[in-house]
């Protein structure tokens, strides 16, 4: 008998007196210890299915419809403080914000468990130092570390059924391999039933033994990993396989490497103060000796953890910081002294587009923007240049009165990169802009980026913690590891056969078909 | 909801009986020439005070005056602690210090103890009773304003600004004003209540508008000596600063709560 069943679940959500299903139809079933997975994009209804398995639905979203039962009685009428935790855990998405930052670990663990021995035993389980980390603030922790403790949390009570909802976003790419790891071994061990759920296909397919494809609320495609992988039956599960597939069968050819250099880092330093002491300060050496060349039409991708230095060198690169010792040159000049001509010649574009666009202004005067800072033409010619960009981009002329939050996130990256193109500049740097996309949605970007590149003779500087990604664009990798360049070459010699361990590791948690 | 809209009303009948009614009741406020301390009649609504001036005509005229002197305090304040703020959250380091230890020096004045001592150095004005309360409302503004500048700063559209190259002058007023001035107006919004109420205990204590101006605090001070004969004189206007102050309170905390959902 399966341990959950969802029967016909149907759940509206009341937005500025209008309703609308979120989920339509849904009927799925867990079996005892197995490890299902549910896929989607975001907005597919994902984390809404897990919120409504556990009762938890914000006060706007109600079930209108089905039942879900738990070992056979139905959840409606069941005394849910008695199922959660002990019968049905759930490991949340942001293991920062799960944690009471003003607790310790220990009196966190101990409201789940009775003694110090078992609390201490449950970290030993997930992999943590019983010791040090008993007696630590959540912020003492790393996000991997935090992510654990909740992972301990959830398992304390020994149910019988764990929902990972997306247990990996925000963590680096090496780490979430490992927390992956843990849940599915735990999971194995216990005998526990794991739902797992993620918009990855890669890593999905890698530790689910079944997968069920959400689209727009309802259950487009179920089956076993191999079943939906060999023969996908929904369009959108093909296009997510297909984004999967890429990056191991084309790499993007090297362009010519005979053009000069346009970026050019000489043994930059970088150091920020942390501590300040009557007589000493404590320094973090965000960058440390670095030295590459970026030349024209070509791509450079940055890879890296988070916290290498990949961000502080992308605000190198622009003059938003200053170096504490090397110089950095563009197109042979002090990055510190340009004209205002080659300062035109350099754009950003930011990893949350939402963020990087004012709110308050309409996508016209968005685009319009660095025409009017660098006096670039008349209204008239600018408002002709907007539409062009507008276009280039794929966004409809007619949607330039609206305001950034009227589009989806794809549309608002596009908009960040006709923004960034207005004033043809020869370098863009690229700071991580498919992280916060869908899969689906992140190819369709990397591949305007491309072909704009290619188009209008752009360098991009490529920074990323995504190694899946890097062939499809880049010519050269960099590997950046703690603040250095640990190893950099082409796409393809990078993959095929890395020297450094750490390189290694990122190729190993990429997860390809 | 209601809040906002109740404040709002409130503020809307004082405004329309204050303007509108001295149409209809069209009595000087300064003129001496009716019997002193009459009871409330059709045609002195709130009767007549010591010197035999009709008391609704002095209310709705100093309640006139409490408004224009607030608004004026206010947006005096309110500039001030907008550029300010401002140019100290945007630049920091040395300028942000130097600025806010002034701040601080304002803020450790107790509000109208501070007002009070500015009065008695100032020559007595409507105009400089305004600059006094305008001089230590400042202060809280430009602290506060500070607070959303250094927040909007870190936003990813101020850094792509910088990163396009854009001047000081066009991401102050461009990018960081329009996505942070709405905490301030808020406060301001609470601040006209305050002010209201400041310029009522300046003139109460003798220091703000001098005899024979119509003004809520002066009437207010004159009817202490009259409570048992005229309680009248105490009542109206009493009444009326209370129904402006609460309707400005009501009001910023109705927009606080709506700027915050």
């Amino acid at each position: 008998m399966n341990i959950l069943e969802v029967n016909n679940l149907t759940i509206g959500i009341n937005q500025n007196g209008c309703q609308f299903e979120a989920i339509r139809d849904l009927s799925f079933g867990i079996a005892k210890a197995e490890v299902a997975g549910i896929v989607g994009q975001s907005g597919a209804g994902k984390t809404l299915t897990a919120l409504s398995i556990m009762r938890l639905l914000r006060k706007e979203a109600f079930i209108k419809k089905g039942q879900i039962l738990y070992k056979g009685a139905d959840l409606a009428t069941e005394d849910m403080a008695k199922i959660r935790g002990s019968q049905i855990g759930l490991v949340y998405q942001n293991p920062f914000t799960s944690l009471n930052p003003a607790y310790k670990i220990s009196s966190q663990l101990l409201e789940c468990t009775g003694s110090v021995k078992e609390a201490k035993e449950l970290l030993e389980l997930v992999g943590l130092k019983s010791e040090r980390i008993f007696d630590s603030y959540p912020h003492e922790l790393s996000g991997g570390q935090c992510q654990r403790v909740c992972i301990a949390m959830a398992i304390a009570k020994q149910p019988q059924l764990l929902i990972a909802d997306e247990p990996t976003t925000g963590l680096d790419v090496t780490i979430a391999a490992k927390i992956m790891e843990l849940l599915v071994g735990i999971a194995k061990d216990k005998k526990i039933s794991l739902i797992l759920i993620g918009h990855d296909l890669g890593i999905m397919a890698k530790y689910c033994h079944r997968l069920m494809v959400f689209y727009h609320g309802s259950l487009v495609e179920e089956g076993s990993v191999n079943d939906i992988l060999d023969k996908p039956k929904h369009s959108y599960t093909r296009k997510m396989i297909d984004c999967l597939k890429k990056p191991k069968s084309h790499y993007h050819p090297p362009t010519n490497h005979q053009l000069p250099a346009l970026l050019e880092f000489k043994q930059v330093v970088k150091k920020f103060p942390t501590r300040r002491r009557l007589f000493r300060h404590h320094t973090l050496e965000a960058v440390d000796n670095v030295s590459f060349k970026l030349n024209e039409q070509e791509t450079v991708g940055l890879v890296g953890e988070s916290g290498c230095g990949k961000s502080t060198l992308a605000n190198l690169s622009l003059g938003l910081l200053k170096p504490t010792s090397g110089d950095i040159l563009f197109q042979g000049q002090n990055i510190n002294g340009l004209s205002k001509e080659a300062k035109k010649q350099r754009q950003i574009i930011f990893q949350d587009p939402y963020s990087s666009l004012n709110p308050r202004m309409k996508i016209k005067k968005i685009i319009e923007e660095p025409l009017c800072i660098y006096k670039v033409g008349d209204k008239q010619a600018r408002t002709k240049r907007v539409n062009e960009l507008l276009e280039l981009v794929g966004i409809a002329q007619k949607d330039a009165e609206k305001y950034p939050h009227q589009f989806s996130t794809g549309q608002q990256q596009r908009i960040t990169i006709a923004r960034a193109l207005a004033l043809n500049p020869k370098l863009v740097v690229l700071d991580e802009p498919t992280s916060s996309l869908d899969t689906s949605i992140k190819a369709q970007i990397i591949n305007l980026l491309k072909e704009l590149g290619e188009r209008f003779k752009m360098s991009y500087l490529y920074i990323s913690h995504d190694l899946a990604m890097m062939p499809l664009i880049a010519d050269r990798i960099i590997v950046l590891y703690q603040g250095r360049i640990v190893e950099q070459g082409s796409a393809k010699d990078i993959f095929k056969n890395p020297k450094h361990s750490y390189t290694q590791l990122l190729i190993d948690s990429v997860p390809m078909l | 909801m209601l809040k906002r809209y109740l404040g709002l009303f409130l503020i809307a009948i004082v405004v329309i009986i204050s303007f509108l009614a001295p149409l209809i009741i069209k009595h000087n406020p300064l003129s001496q020439k009716f019997p002193s301390f009459k009871t409330p009649t059709i045609n002195h609504p709130f009767g007549t005070d010591e010197l035999g001036r009709d008391l609704f005509s002095r209310v709705v005229h100093g309640v006139r005056s409490s408004l224009v002197n607030a608004l004026f305090a206010v947006s005096l304040a309110l500039l001030a602690g907008l550029i300010v703020g401002m140019v100290s959250g945007y630049y920091g380091g040395f300028v942000d210090s130097v600025l806010m230890r002034i701040v601080d020096i304002f803020l450790a004045f107790p509000y109208i103890l501070g007002a009070i001592v500015l009065m008695v150095v100032l020559k007595q004005s409507s105009f400089s009773v305004s600059v006094a309360i305008a001089a230590f409302l400042w202060a809280s503004f430009a602290r506060l304003y500070r607070a959303s500048v250094l927040e909007v700063k870190e936003k990813d559209y101020v850094k792509a600004a910088i990163a396009m190259g854009a001047g000081d002058l066009r991401i102050m007023t461009r990018h960081i004003l329009p996505n942070s001035v709405a905490t301030l107006i808020v406060y301001a919004t609470l601040g006209v209540g305050s002010a209201i109420l400041a310029e009522a205990v300046l003139s109460f204590v003798g220091l703000g508008l001098q005899h024979p101006a119509p003004s809520l605090g002066l009437i207010l001070s004159d009817a202490v000596n009259y409570l048992d004969r005229a309680p009248q004189m105490m009542w109206f206007p009493g009444f009326f600063l209370i129904i402006l102050v609460l309707g400005f309170i009501m009001c910023g905390d109705g927009l606080n709560e709506y700027i915050r959902s």
